[in-house]
């Protein structure tokens, strides 16, 4: 009979050789670039790993409302802001999180914009331990890759991420289907409150940020569909409680002038190109007067975003 | 005892009943066979076999049926 | 800790290989378990198999709460009539003794059989008012009728169909006097609702595991680590193997019309290996999970694709169920009065040989046709129980002339090249069985089956092929590597090495090598994760 002591050793032992082991396998099995040829999930938004350092000033986060939304290109052509959008379909907080401290490893923006209907989208602690034990080991995140692997690229090396996505994690499209917004935002005094943990990942997004020398702001892009004044009323209260700036562009003194006949491509769930257009110049102009960020056209960066936006504007044509 | 191991040669004449301690078990008597075993075991032996003592531990051997035959018998 | 059970309450907990079975039921149950006095452990395991069905079935709960209820009033009241039999008996003259025992038989036989109405007739009602009415509605088209029957559906609660053999095993078993009566409610309780076995079996008596959930012992060290590789070994089964082939197999059988008939026989074998690896995985987790805590459950595979015939076969293949029919249906048939009579009578007439399958072929028709019902509905399953009946049976009947055959061939049976020669034909045989078994319907089955012949070609799998099916060339290699692994472990299981044991004697690098191996194996070659759909366990739907 063993005693207890040794045997809680000998299971340390073997859980710890298993970490190792899983580690190193972790080395091996992973994109080793940022491209979707490498097995990279999400490579639009896992694009800004292949931007130069410090040449990101604005960073766009949430799920698709985000993506559909935000165009940085256009950001970059009519204000001379570089930005990147790290949308990804249905993101939750805890992959925002991991977009977030991604970002800011190579990248200093001095202004993150969360896009608020992802702040609504709850999920199961069971998720999020499952997610941040993925991000420890991405062997359980990206184990298909084995069947990629030739024999020579067994290695432990590590990834160097290159590849630029040319629109900047922006989605384009420019369907049309309207939609009738028959007063989806009348007043009401009825909040839909936040969750006590979404609550908490926002303020840790605004510490976050604060640390690092950037500003959070929350923007709830225009949709009929996620959008209403309950959520509203959740946010706004929120953010004065986290004394967040918040920008809702479906109230209907929004400076953003949305035709819901044109600007959405799915019946006002999403903005399409048209719409993103408005949202997009809107923040522009509100970014240069407020000062918070500044061209970077005389930049050395010049070149390289122009012919991007170029390479962006004739696969859009 | 030699009155059952004739009725079992009867039936499947190939198996070495004396020594094989597995019939059930061992796939070599199938449940057909049984129930033709036991009409005539009821016959000879004058006990009357329920299906609750059909139970591998009862067949797997020649000496484990007639155990279970005598203990029929008295119990009657 | 209830926090991290209700958490996972939020998610999904589908089956035994759920990531919130393995990784937060499980540890929060067995930790829960280790830490509390032994006298309160079985209270734990009731409340964990409680909230386990919740979990998985909800409301539904009522059911297994009402067959524990149900069996434990039936039970009792079997046990009275016993007692009171026997004071009546101790009272009586000896002439009167046999009226008095015909008397309570007649009773008990009235109580058992309205028990077993109850419980079957759940079981039926649940499961097939819709195809009955189904047939009805369109026999009754047919003969230009415009009435029509509205089909009910019913939820059917997770396990019924295994919970139901349960309690009817426990009923009868009180009824021939195996076991007395319980009167203790919640042990019966946990007997039928153990939480592991609810879902997919295997179907326990109360003999076998009553005593051993009612007086559970503590972790031992040993039993950890021999269950939790089980676990694994049964995960890799599942997760590696038939998780990989469901998109192939789904595809197929699905739209059967569009394929070959090479690929149709082909898809018949990978259901095959799927259900076998889906099925037995299952049980390793489950008898993994019972032998952590002390508990041996009855095994429900022993290898059966080693099987010589198909009467072998299903002695090795989901053993509990062929056990429960054989004890429960096939012997209280074939010895019933009137059938004893007639094989008497047979054996005199047609011999030793023929003269028994009489009598046997119509207890093992019923059993049959209760193994095809069982399964689910439709008359694909009922088949699919026919076909197995016809073949046991022509095999029973050709048995001499085969076995002429052989010795004017000078065949010597236990040749290996002929035993393999037999195993390759049984497994044959059980491929075709498990394509009606698996095929949408019967028209669909016997379809396909003729496009094995009429549409063969051979064709060769190129990659667009493969695609086609929803599966790579990497797969099918890795499906292979561990059939080869599962086969190699197979044989020497065969020849009676317990190699869970015989891997526990070894050194410790060899052994923790085994296991990491194992265990690296599955989390990289698991068909997990992105691009893949979780599966349900297969025999959960019966």
């Amino acid at each position: 009979m063993k005693t207890p002591i040794k045997t809680m050793v000998r299971c340390a032992a073997f859980l710890s050789g298993l970490a190792v082991l899983l580690l190193l396998t972790s080395k091996i099995l992973v994109p080793k670039n940022n491209a979707k040829e490498n097995g990279m999930l999400d490579p639009s938004a896992n694009g800004i790993l292949g931007e130069p350092e410090q040449t990101i000033d604005v960073l766009f986060l949430g799920d698709s409302e985000c993506y559909s939304a935000f165009i940085p290109l256009r950001l970059w052509e009519k204000h001379g802001i570089t930005s990147y959008n790290c949308g990804t379909a249905l993101q939750n907080l805890y992959y925002t999180e991991e977009f977030l401290e991604k970002a800011f490893q190579k990248q200093s923006p001095k202004v993150v914009v969360l896009e608020t209907n992802a702040i609504f989208r709850d999920f199961s602690v069971g998720a999020s331990a499952v997610h941040k034990f993925k991000q420890w080991f991405p062997v359980f995140q990206y184990h298909d890759l084995w069947k990629r692997l030739k024999p020579g690229e067994i290695h432990l090396s590590d990834a160097v991420f290159t590849h630029k996505e040319d629109a900047k994690g922006y989605i384009w499209d420019n369907k049309v289907a309207p939609a009738s917004p028959n007063d989806y935002m009348a007043p009401t005094q009825e909040i839909q409150s936040v969750s006590v943990r979404n609550y908490a990942y926002v303020k840790d997004f605004r510490d976050f940020c604060e640390k690092h020398g950037a500003k959070l702001i929350l923007v709830s892009t225009p949709s009929t569909v996620n959008w209403n004044m309950k959520r509203h009323n959740g946010i706004q209260k929120l953010a004065e409680e986290l004394e967040l700036h918040y920008f809702d562009l479906n109230e209907p003194k929004s400076p953003v002038k949305i035709d819901w006949a044109k600007d959405t491509r799915d019946k006002g769930d999403h903005m399409n190109y048209a719409g993103a257009c408005k949202v997009t110049d809107w923040l522009g102009k509100h970014l240069i007067e407020t000062g918070l960020v500044k061209s970077r056209r005389n930049d050395g960066l010049c070149k390289e975003w122009n012919a991007a936006a170029e390479r962006f504007n004739s696969k859009r044509l | 005892m030699e009155k059952l191991l004739e009725i079992l040669r009867d039936i499947q004449p190939d198996i070495d009943y004396e020594t094989c301690e597995d019939l059930i078990d061992g796939h070599l008597l199938d449940s057909l066979s049984i129930i033709a075993m036991i009409a005539d075991l009821e016959d000879a032996f004058d006990v009357t076999i329920p299906a609750v003592e059909i139970v591998p531990e009862n067949f797997n051997s020649a000496a484990r049926m007639y155990a279970m035959l005598t203990r029929l018998q008295e119990e009657d | 800790m209830s926090f991290a059970l209700i958490s996972a309450a939020g998610s999904k907990l589908t089956s035994c290989f759920s990531a919130e079975y393995l990784f937060v039921f499980l540890p929060v149950f067995l930790f829960a378990y280790s830490i509390v006095p032994d006298r309160w452990k079985k209270y734990v395991l009731i409340t964990a198999s409680c909230l386990f069905y919740c979990l998985v079935s909800g409301k539904l709960i009522v059911y297994l709460l009402l067959t524990a209820a149900l069996m434990h009033w039936f039970g009792i009241w079997l046990d009275r009539l016993q007692t009171q039999m026997k004071d009546r008996l101790s009272l009586a003259e000896k002439e009167e003794r046999k009226a008095i025992k015909n008397n309570f038989a007649a009773k008990k036989r009235s109580v058992i059989t309205l028990a077993a109405m109850l419980q079957l007739g759940t079981l039926l009602t649940l499961k097939y008012t819709g195809f009955f009415l189904t047939n009805i509605n369109t026999l009754l088209s047919a003969l230009h009728s415009t009435a029509q029957f509205e089909i009910p559906s019913f939820l059917i609660p997770v396990g019924l169909s295994f919970f139901s053999l349960q309690a009817v095993s426990y009923l009868l078993d009180v009824y021939r006097g195996v076991i007395p009566a319980d009167d203790n409610l919640p042990r019966l309780l946990l007997f039928l609702g153990f939480f592991p076995q609810i879902v997919e079996g295997p179907i326990c008596r109360y003999r076998q595991t009553a005593d051993a959930l009612w007086n559970p012992q503590p972790i031992r060290y040993d039993n950890l680590t021999h269950g939790l590789t089980r676990i694994a070994w049964g995960v890799m089964k599942k997760i590696v193997v038939a998780d990989r082939l469901d998109p192939l197999v789904k595809k197929v059988f699905t739209d059967y019309a569009s394929f070959d008939g090479g690929v149709i026989a082909l898809a018949a074998v990978f259901y095959t290996v799927q259900l076998y690896m889906d099925f037995s995985g299952a049980m390793d987790v489950v008898i993994g999970t019972a032998q952590i805590i002390g508990v041996a459950l009855p095994e429900n595979f022993k290898r059966p694709f080693f099987s010589k015939t198909i009467s072998e076969f299903w002695t090795r293949w989901h053993i509990t169920l062929g056990a429960w029919f054989r004890d429960y249906v096939f012997y209280p048939v074939t010895t019933a009065a009137p059938m004893k009579k007639l094989t008497t009578r047979a054996r005199k007439k047609l011999g030793n040989h023929y003269g028994p399958l009489l009598a046997g072929g119509i207890a093992l028709f019923c059993v049959w046709l209760g193994n095809g019902v069982w399964h689910g509905v439709g008359w694909h399953f009922i088949f699919f129980g026919l076909y197995h009946f016809a073949l046991i049976y022509s095999g029973n009947l050709l048995s001499p002339l085969t076995k002429r055959a052989g010795s004017l061939l000078h065949i010597d049976p236990e040749r290996i090249a002929f035993r393999w020669l037999r195993i390759l034909r049984t497994t044959v045989l059980v491929v075709i069985g498990e394509l009606f078994f698996r095929a949408n319907g019967l028209w669909a089955g016997l379809a396909m089956f003729k496009a094995i012949f009429t549409r063969f070609s051979l064709p060769a799998l190129n990659a667009e092929l493969l695609s086609g099916l929803g599966v790579d060339w990497q797969d099918l290699l890795i499906v292979g590597v561990t059939v080869g692994i599962v086969f190699t472990v197979s044989v020497i299981q065969e020849k009676g090495v317990r190699v869970c044991d015989a891997l526990y004697r070894k050194p410790t690098v060899i052994r923790w090598g085994t296991l990491y191996a194992l265990l690296l194996f599955i989390i990289v070659f698991g068909a997990y994760g992105n691009g893949y759909t979780p599966v349900d366990p297969l025999y959960a739907q019966y």
